[in-house]
């Protein structure tokens, strides 16, 4: 049969965007060229290579898929079959897309450790995300996953689950990627809140708090539907707070002081609680396991910056309603036992007892200077290192230059013994 | 499988060791002990000079100078650099070549900057020294000097070497001081360094060229016999210079087993009782022992202080050597084993194997320690050939052999590959099976004593009991009989790497285990240690909760070093050949197979003299992979040892406190825990080593500067006189630890902010040295170590001697 010419005309230009297409996945083969080499070295061996398995897997049925389109290609002999040849061409460009931005993320993310400073302090991190899970997971019998950590602009951290889709839809992420944000370098402690999200997905812990939750303030019906809506992001700011007490406030206080506007904000889908009662839930924590602190001369700054009375009528009694529930809502969130985590409770699991300041100036002094040196103290006690740490910047701010620099310098520390096997 | 003929005429049918064959009525097992390992010296037995005539000063002098320039960081830094080497030349494209060519040009230019580094760094410490007169010299002013001269940079394992060199310098000058102010001039020409240590410069490069020939397997056979010439020849003309230094050098120089020589006269009784059933003591090293690249570079020295020249010997030593060096010693057993391995693989039936396996057994006893004196004796090597034949027959052939290739492959090379494998593969190892139980089954009965070799009904029923061992150490247990079983943990062994020169064997399951708190105490490793210190002071585990862990097994074989496992193992944690990841690899003991795996046949006994670096075939290891673990082990263990310094006329016992440890103290002290308490956490910490001390010590745990350590590798094992020097240094060794102890709980109170202070550091770990004076000296204990003589009646002393206590930071050699 002779084709018409404008038939073979969309022949010609299906092939010749199956080649473009086809030698664009070719070109995505080695994933290791999408970061410097010192950078994938840098990485904790078997989290280098995880990453890089998976990558590759994705491009890999990528390939496939390209080879599919290039035998289709040769099959056509109908103008239907160049109908359905566009389809898939435009299915397969899709997932090129989608692939190229799980390579890139992934590259970009690797490629944040550009130097030996900052790969020693990402290693630091990646060691800490990964110790802080351990005591929640293992018990219940789950892996903890490797984790990578970058750094990037902005305001807060986020992180992408291990164990998500990516963005092809047909892998999941190896390792879980947690960002944290450069002002946020010197205090790391929303990287404990990102893992608390990991935690949570895990052991899907989040659905039984909503439920708690909204069991536990279900004499009023709106408080509870809003305070279970905001469960994963309270599960998360409970795991902080367990492992690093006050710090996590203070470094949240960082974070979500803004504009009244914002602080007052809520969002009926906003899974984030509202600021003005997120800052004052966790000093709720802290006034429960701690007595009382710092935090309450915080939350007196708080209100008095941030005056109910600058928010709207029902926003103002829907805060204040909230807030004659706080100590209910700590007991649910840090007391109770969950199926998810075992038939534990969060605290049982991880005790803030261990955060305390006194605990903490406690261990400062029986470890003494060795406790920023010793590869001991610096592997065995980093996440309280990080809570001290954070407790002494938020208190002690005419020392702050040194609290710093020792922080970074124990995190260095760290890292390197962390670093690439 | 299908089963054998009838029961009748075991002698042409032996019953197989291997399911579904009948049970046959073979002899009944000897008990008693396994053989011991002989010891092999090229050189006159250590103290038997003494015995005949006494020692003349002079020859003592030189057995002294000779013992102490011995160091143990130098055998260190050569193993390393050993290790080194082997890992350069490990893979691709050397592991497949035909020769070595390529790695030895590899190798020569590698180590070629370290050559001249060393050689450059001789001559500025000759330089320094200069005309100095040595009998004016104090140790002091000889560290003053040496750290004046420039230590180059350069990469870690040089700059170790480097620095291991200027330690061996430090105890040359030392120690040729010593005899310069003992006015002794035992030497032609004055005491004067430079012209002294000059003359050092040319033996950097033998050494290196040894280094190069252990990473390459290839220090000639003959390195024995060539030691005796080198003796005889060094004798000879230093008896003309001073007279019987000859025997001396030789009293001073230990012995050290080596594959295929022959036993001493004063070897183990031939009747001992043995049972080629029982998996005997490891003894037949993988590979030849690296110190003796220390000992030969030790004996050049001291040629070069006391006789003046060593070019004679450098020349004779390079022309045998080259004449030598061009084999590897194990490549003639390789060809044959493949020719084996090759011809088993093709076999199709049971008349098929007999020539492969008449070609095998005589090539096996040529390279097995042992075989030389079986090799001669044609009627055995006829018995033990026919015997194997009729054994492995029906293993091979169309009819079985496919299904036991498959069952094999399932549970062995699949998992270890972690790949299919195609029929050829399967084949492959099944041959390599069978060629491991016959090589096992000739090295077992190599080393029967005589009066078993001469009788051949008595010989037979020991051959065919050595087959059902190896057998079953060789093949999975659900192909063996139950009763023969290792354990049953469901693997295979296998060769590896299956590409290239075969380096170890590894088990085909990785074993899912939980370590509880009891068993990590209980299991035991090299030198005492015990595996709850390892976990926690190197891995940081916390060791007093259950630990989860996969097991992986080797097993050595020629060619095995712990290093090369480290080095081809892609498990997490290995992958390298550097010490600390090395080092994570333990001795599988009977105990440590029984607690981990519940399967103490799997387990190999370990003699008390073991050294990691030079394991002996058929040992066994294993490796914990822990998820929790860093990537990389980090500090040191906790350890203890004891040092008699004759010398110095003290004894020393060194206590070296982890990190965690260390850190755990300084916490109990701020607390103000009782002294009581912190001592009593002290000796929890060193349990292993403290009872390996009082119990076994080995040359690591109880060394004794001042003539050399002669209980290397078994030597003069058997001896009566060597179980009375080793009973004494185990009495010391206790004694002295004992002291310790009273000592640390006398002055602990007083040394905490010390203790405090030195832990505060950045170096890992914290040091206890104590120091003890006996009141009559070491004299009388040394000479009683030479079996020169009874003990004092005030040995041992009713009352700890005064001692010091030193406290360092971090793990510093002592």
């Amino acid at each position: 049969m002779i084709e018409s010419k404008d038939v073979a005309a969309v022949r010609d230009q299906l092939a010749r965007q199956v080649a473009h297409w086809g030698a664009a996945a070719d070109d995505l083969a080695d994933v290791t060229l999408l970061a410097a080499p010192a950078a994938w070295r840098s990485l904790e061996r078997y989290l280098g290579t995880a990453i890089e398995t998976t990558l590759a897997e994705s491009v890999r049925g990528l390939r496939a898929q390209a080879d599919v389109l290039r035998a289709r290609l040769l099959a056509a002999v109908h103008e239907r079959d160049l109908a359905d040849l566009h389809r898939e061409l435009l299915r397969f460009r899709r997932r090129y897309l989608a692939v190229e931005a799980s390579l890139d993320f992934f590259g970009d993310a690797i490629n944040t450790r550009t130097n030996e400073k900052l790969c020693a302090y990402l290693s630091a991190c990646d060691f800490l995300a990964r110790e802080s899970m351990r005591p929640v997971l293992e018990p219940t019998g789950l892996r903890v996953p490797r984790v990578l950590t970058y750094v990037d602009k902005g305001l807060g951290a986020s992180i992408l689950k291990a164990g998500l889709r990516l963005w092809d839809q047909q892998f999941v992420s190896p390792v879980a990627v947690i960002k944290i944000v450069r002002h946020n370098l010197q205090r790391p402690t929303a990287l404990i809140h990102e893992t608390g999200h990991q935690v949570a997905h895990l052991t899907k812990w989040t659905a039984q708090l909503a439920a708690a939750l909204s069991n536990g303030l279900s004499g009023n019906r709106s408080l509870a539907d809003l305070w279970s809506g905001w469960a994963s992001e309270i599960a998360a700011d409970a795991f902080a707070f367990v492992h690093t007490g006050f710090a996590s406030l203070s470094a949240l206080h960082g974070v979500l002081a803004g504009e009244g506007s914002w602080v007052f904000r809520v969002e009926p889908l906003d899974p984030h609680p509202s600021g003005y009662v997120r800052i004052l839930l966790v000093r709720a924590m802290c006034q429960r396991f701690f007595g009382a602190g710092p935090w309450d001369q915080l939350a007196r700054a708080w209100i008095r910056m941030y005056p109910l009375e600058n928010a709207s009528p029902e926003t103002a009694r829907t805060f204040r309603a909230s807030l004659d529930h706080l100590p209910k809502i700590v007991e649910i969130v840090l007391e109770r036992e969950y199926a998810a985590l075992g038939g534990h409770a969060l605290v049982d699991l991880v005790d803030p007892a261990r955060v305390k300041p006194e605990a903490l100036l406690e261990l400062e002094r029986l470890a003494g200077p060795a406790l920023y040196v010793s590869t001991d103290w610096v592997r065995r006690e980093s996440l309280r290192l990080l809570a001290l740490s954070g407790y002494r910047a938020a208190t002690d701010t005419l020392h702050a230059p040194e609290t710093l620099q020792r922080q970074h310098e124990w995190m260095t520390r760290l890292g390197e013994l962390a670093k690439a096997a | 499988m299908q089963g054998q003929g009838s029961a009748e005429g075991s002698r042409s049918k032996p019953l197989s060791p291997f399911l579904d064959s009948y049970v046959s009525e073979a002899g009944p097992r000897a008990g008693g002990s396994t053989s011991r390992p002989f010891s092999e010296s090229p050189f006159v037995s250590s103290y038997s000079a003494d015995e005949e005539g006494g020692a003349d000063p002079t020859s003592e002098l030189y057995a002294d100078f000779f013992a102490e320039i011995h160091d143990e960081t130098f055998e260190d830094a050569v193993h390393q650099l050993v290790d080194e080497a082997s890992s350069l030349v490990a893979a691709e494209p050397y592991a497949e070549s035909e020769t070595d060519d390529l790695a030895e040009a590899t190798l020569r230019e590698h180590f070629a900057p370290l050559s001249t580094l060393a050689e450059a760094y001789i001559a500025e410490a000759a330089e320094a020294f200069g005309n100095v007169d040595t009998s004016t010299l104090s140790e002091a002013v000889i560290h003053e000097v040496l750290e004046g001269v420039h230590m180059p940079q350069a990469a870690p394992s040089f700059e170790r070497f480097l620095g291991a060199l200027k330690k061996k310098l430090k105890k040359v000058v030392s120690n040729v001081a010593k005899v310069a102010k003992k006015g002794l001039s035992i030497a032609t020409g004055a005491f004067l360094l430079k012209p002294l240590l000059s003359k050092l410069q040319p033996l950097v490069k033998p050494l290196l060229e040894k280094v190069l020939k252990f990473a390459l397997d290839k220090v000639p056979e003959a390195y024995r016999p060539l030691a005796r010439k080198l003796l005889d020849s060094f004798a000879n003309k230093a008896k003309r210079a001073v007279g019987g230094i000859a025997a001396a050098a030789a009293s001073a120089i230990p012995s050290a087993p080596q594959a295929g020589s022959t036993p001493p006269a004063d070897a183990a009784p031939a009747d001992a009782a043995v049972d080629p059933a029982t998996a005997p003591t490891p003894s037949e090293a993988t590979a030849p022992d690296l110190s003796q690249a220390q000992d030969e570079l030790d004996m050049r020295i001291a040629e070069v202080m006391f006789v003046g020249d060593s070019t004679e010997h450098e020349v004779r030593i390079g022309a045998s050597t080259a004449a030598l060096a061009a084999r590897d010693p194990h490549r003639d057993l390789d060809r044959a084993r493949a020719r084996f391995v090759r011809q088993v693989s093709e076999a199709d039936g049971e008349d098929s194997v007999g020539p492969a396996v008449e070609s095998f057994v005589p090539a096996i006893l040529m390279a097995v320690r042992m075989g030389i004196k079986v090799i001669g004796r044609q009627k055995v090597v006829n018995l033990l050939g026919d015997l194997i034949g009729k054994l492995i027959g029906p293993l091979v052939g169309k009819q079985n052999g496919p299904a036991l290739g498959k069952i094999l492959a399932d549970i062995g090379l699949k998992t270890v590959l972690q790949a299919e494998v195609d029929e050829a593969d399967e084949r492959a190892v099944v041959a390599e099976a069978i060629a491991s139980t016959v090589e096992e089954t000739v090295r077992r009965v190599a080393a029967l004593p005589e009066s078993i070799l001469e009788n051949p009904e008595a010989l037979e029923a020991f051959a065919y009991e050595a087959f059902q061992a190896s057998a079953a150490a060789s093949f999975p247990a659900s192909l063996v009989r139950p009763e023969l079983r290792e354990g049953d943990l469901g693997g295979a062994w296998v060769h590896l790497p299956r590409r290239g020169k075969r380096l170890y064997k590894k088990y085909g399951k990785v074993v899912d285990i939980v370590i509880s708190p009891a068993t990590a105490s209980a299991v035991r490793g090299f030198d005492g240690s015990v595996l709850s210190s390892f976990l926690r002071d190197r891995l940081r585990i916390d060791a007093s909760v259950p630990v989860r862990a996969r097991v992986h097994l080797y097993e050595a074989i020629p060619r095995t070093r712990l290093a090369r496992i480290a080095l081809h193992e892609q498990v997490r944690g290995l992958g390298s050949a550097e010490a600390e990841v090395v080092s994570q690899i333990h001795p599988l003991t009977p105990e440590a197979a029984s607690l981990l795996l519940g399967a103490p046949r799997m387990g190999r006994t370990l003699d008390e003299d073991t050294d990691p670096s030079n394991p002996s075939i058929g040992q066994r290891y294993y490796y914990l992979e822990v998820d929790e673990a860093p990537a990389r082990p980090l500090g040191r263990e906790s350890h203890l040892h004891v040092m008699v310094d004759v010398p110095k006329d003290e004894i020393r016992v060194c206590m070296f406190l982890s990190e965690v440890v260390a850190q755990r103290i300084v916490v109990g002290l701020k607390k103000g825990m009782p002294v009581g308490a912190i001592i009593a956490d002290l000796r929890g910490a060193l349990a292993g080593k403290g009872a390996a001390v009082a119990s076994s010590p080995g040359k690591r745990l109880v060394r004794w500067l001042g003539g050399r350590d002669t209980h290397r590798g078994g030597a003069l094992a058997g001896s009566v006189r060597a179980v009375a020097r080793r009973a004494l240094k185990r009495q010391v060794g206790a004694l002295a630890v004992r002291w310790a102890w009273a000592h640390l709980a006398s002055s602990l109170a007083v040394s905490t902010a010390d203790f405090i202070a030195k832990a505060e550091g950045p170096e890992d770990g914290v040091r206890l040295v104590f120091s003890f004076r006996l009141p009559s000296g070491l004299a009388p204990l040394q000479a009683a170590l030479k079996g020169g003589g009874a003990l004092q009646a005030d040995w041992p002393p009713r009352q700890s001697p005064k001692g010091s206590l030193v406290i360092r930071s971090g793990p510093e050699h002592d």
